[in-house]
């Protein structure tokens, strides 16, 4: 208001709605990069719980088959 | 052969020992095939050619021209319909071998592989030739305007030349895709922008009646545009055949 | 790269996030209370990130177009990976760009967009590597998603600088060009001659470089990550 007395337009808003896509564009890529990186973290542990499972089943599987062995 | 010469081409086992076929022949051959099996089957170029005709009515309907708009509209209305047939031919061509198994069998013929390129490449530019051709009769009867310019059919084959070029790198790969037919124009569009624009304004600068130098930088971006997507797809296109 | 393969951030990749922030801040401050008004009003600010959005995208690109071709010669996934990320980021940043600059027209050129080549070339661009990133997600098999991408992301990258050389050349844009003499047409050209106006200037474009390094350079870690677990779900499933 001050600056239309010198004759520059007051154009603010458009500034503010700039700033706000500013932050939208770069939050959204940081959002979407979050909810990925937590997305593949979950995978990465269930999975690494399975592959475990996995050993541990067939370190079961080979002492069972072990003790089977000698009669 | 010389003995040094033979044992060379040993060591680099990677080359093929000595080609049967020359390379322009081989070009040729198979541009022929494709011409060949058009002729007989016709599937093509029919269908080309009648969306052709369809699109300029549509758009004549459509953009309601008057006199003066037709003047500066009539170039971009040609090469929107060109491109757009152009495309069709393009997503066909090396479907239909793809889904033939000739794919394969074309990659294992001992000639070297951009011989596929620059076959299928100027098998797309005939179509899209006959396809200017008849526009320019069409548009020339039907909108009262001679699109039979000398300076015109030069930025027509330019044109065709770079979009076919660039269009036969980019469907080569866009048949492998899942949505094959949709990712061709989705990838070839942008890519073919400078064609499209150099082309558009020299052909309206043409048809205006505008003096040379003020549209001859057209053309020449043209050229340089066609020579870079020339070596480039060159180049790129022994990656994408690789397997 | 090879950092980037551990599980634990590098300290290198911490400090660059840290610099990062630190400069996105004080560009971001500068810009808007350091930088004297312009005739055009306040709205004249955005052009700070908006320049120097535009060129850390163009780093992004170019880093792309380098890895393509890295990756067609030496066939390593880790040039792929980073063709990638660059991609990316690349659209983030010429999005903000291209945002930033319809909010700017819509004051001073009185419309949100218009059909000048600049911004036609611009647009162009941003849809050329989404096409990318597209391609990229049409295609299942890694040998040929890396191979047919790194083609096209080097196509992609030939054909944008014959596209911005043409828009460049050609003198029909009314988009100011602020460094050096702007085309005879152009609208809303402002000089950025005095001395607080540059130092703005450039501090946003060394921001924007420095952000688009980093964002990459996550965007990399997460690729890795996502490889790892694609390979210990293969591993798995397959027993």
């Amino acid at each position: 208001m001050l600056l239309q007395a010198n004759g520059i337009p007051d154009n603010v808003a458009y500034l503010v709605l700039g700033l706000a896509v500013l932050f939208t564009v770069l939050g959204g890529w940081l959002g979407s990069y979050l909810w990925r990186l937590r997305n593949l973290r979950r995978d990465m542990a269930l999975l690494e719980q399975m592959a475990e499972e996995d050993t541990a089943a067939e370190a079961a599987d080979s002492a069972a088959a072990h003790s089977a062995q000698p009669t | 052969m010389s003995e040094t010469a033979r044992t060379n081409t040993a060591a680099t086992s990677a080359a093929p020992p000595k080609l049967k076929t020359g390379f322009w022949r081989a070009v040729l051959a198979l541009t022929v095939k494709d011409l060949r099996a058009e002729v007989r089957g016709r599937e093509l170029i029919n269908a080309m050619l009648l969306f052709s005709v369809m699109a300029v009515l549509i758009f004549s309907f459509a953009l309601e021209l008057d006199r003066e708009a037709r003047e500066t509209s009539i170039a971009g209305i040609f090469w929107v319909t060109v491109i757009f047939a152009g495309m069709l031919g393009l997503n066909r061509s090396l479907a239909a071998e793809k889904d033939r198994g000739n794919l394969d069998a074309l990659l294992l013929a001992p000639v070297e592989r951009s011989v596929l390129l620059f076959g299928k490449m100027l098998s797309n530019l005939i179509f899209m030739l006959i396809v200017s051709v008849l526009l320019m009769l069409l548009i020339t009867v039907l909108f009262n305007i001679s699109l039979f310019v000398p300076w015109l059919a030069v930025v027509i084959l330019l044109g065709t030349l770079g979009f076919a070029t660039v269009g036969t790198l980019l469907s080569s790969m866009a048949v492998h895709t899942r949505a094959r037919e949709t990712m061709l124009p989705i990838l070839l569009l942008p890519v073919s922008l400078p064609i499209i624009l150099s082309a558009v304004r020299a052909s309206t600068a043409i048809l205006t009646g505008t003096p040379q130098e003020d549209w001859i930088a057209w053309p020449q971006m043209l050229l340089v545009a066609d020579i870079v997507l020339l070596a480039m797809s060159y180049i790129l296109f022994d990656f994408v055949v690789e397997e | 790269m090879t950092q980037s393969q551990s599980p634990t951030r590098p300290r290198l990749l911490t400090g660059l996030t840290v610099l990062a922030v630190i400069m996105f801040v004080l560009a971001l401050g500068m810009a808007l209370f350091y930088a004297p008004t312009d005739q055009q009003g306040h709205v004249q600010r955005i052009f700070y990130p908006h320049l120097g959005a535009f060129i850390g995208g163009a780093l992004a690109y170019l880093i792309a177009a380098i890895a393509s071709v890295l990756y067609l010669i030496k066939r390593d996934v880790k040039w792929d990976t980073l063709a990638l990320s660059a991609v990316e980021i690349g659209l983030v940043l010429t999005g903000f760009n291209l945002l930033s600059g319809m909010i700017w027209a819509r004051p001073i050129w009185n419309t949100w967009w218009t059909w000048d080549p600049r911004l036609t070339s611009a647009a162009v661009m941003w849809l050329a590597y989404a096409a990318y990133l597209m391609l990229r997600n049409g295609l299942e098999d890694p040998d040929r998603r890396g191979r047919f991408a790194a083609v096209y992301g080097i196509v992609a990258f030939s054909s944008v600088l014959f596209t911005t050389f043409i828009t460049r050349v050609r003198p029909d844009t009314i988009h100011p060009v602020v460094v050096g003499p702007s085309p005879q047409n152009a609208q809303g050209g402002f000089n950025v001659e005095r001395g607080a106006m540059t130092l703005t200037l450039v501090f946003n474009i060394l921001t924007f470089l420095v952000i688009s390094v980093t964002l990459i350079w996550y965007r990399v870690r997460l690729e890795n990550l996502s490889r790892r677990v694609q390979a210990l779900k293969f591993k798995v499933l397959s027993r």
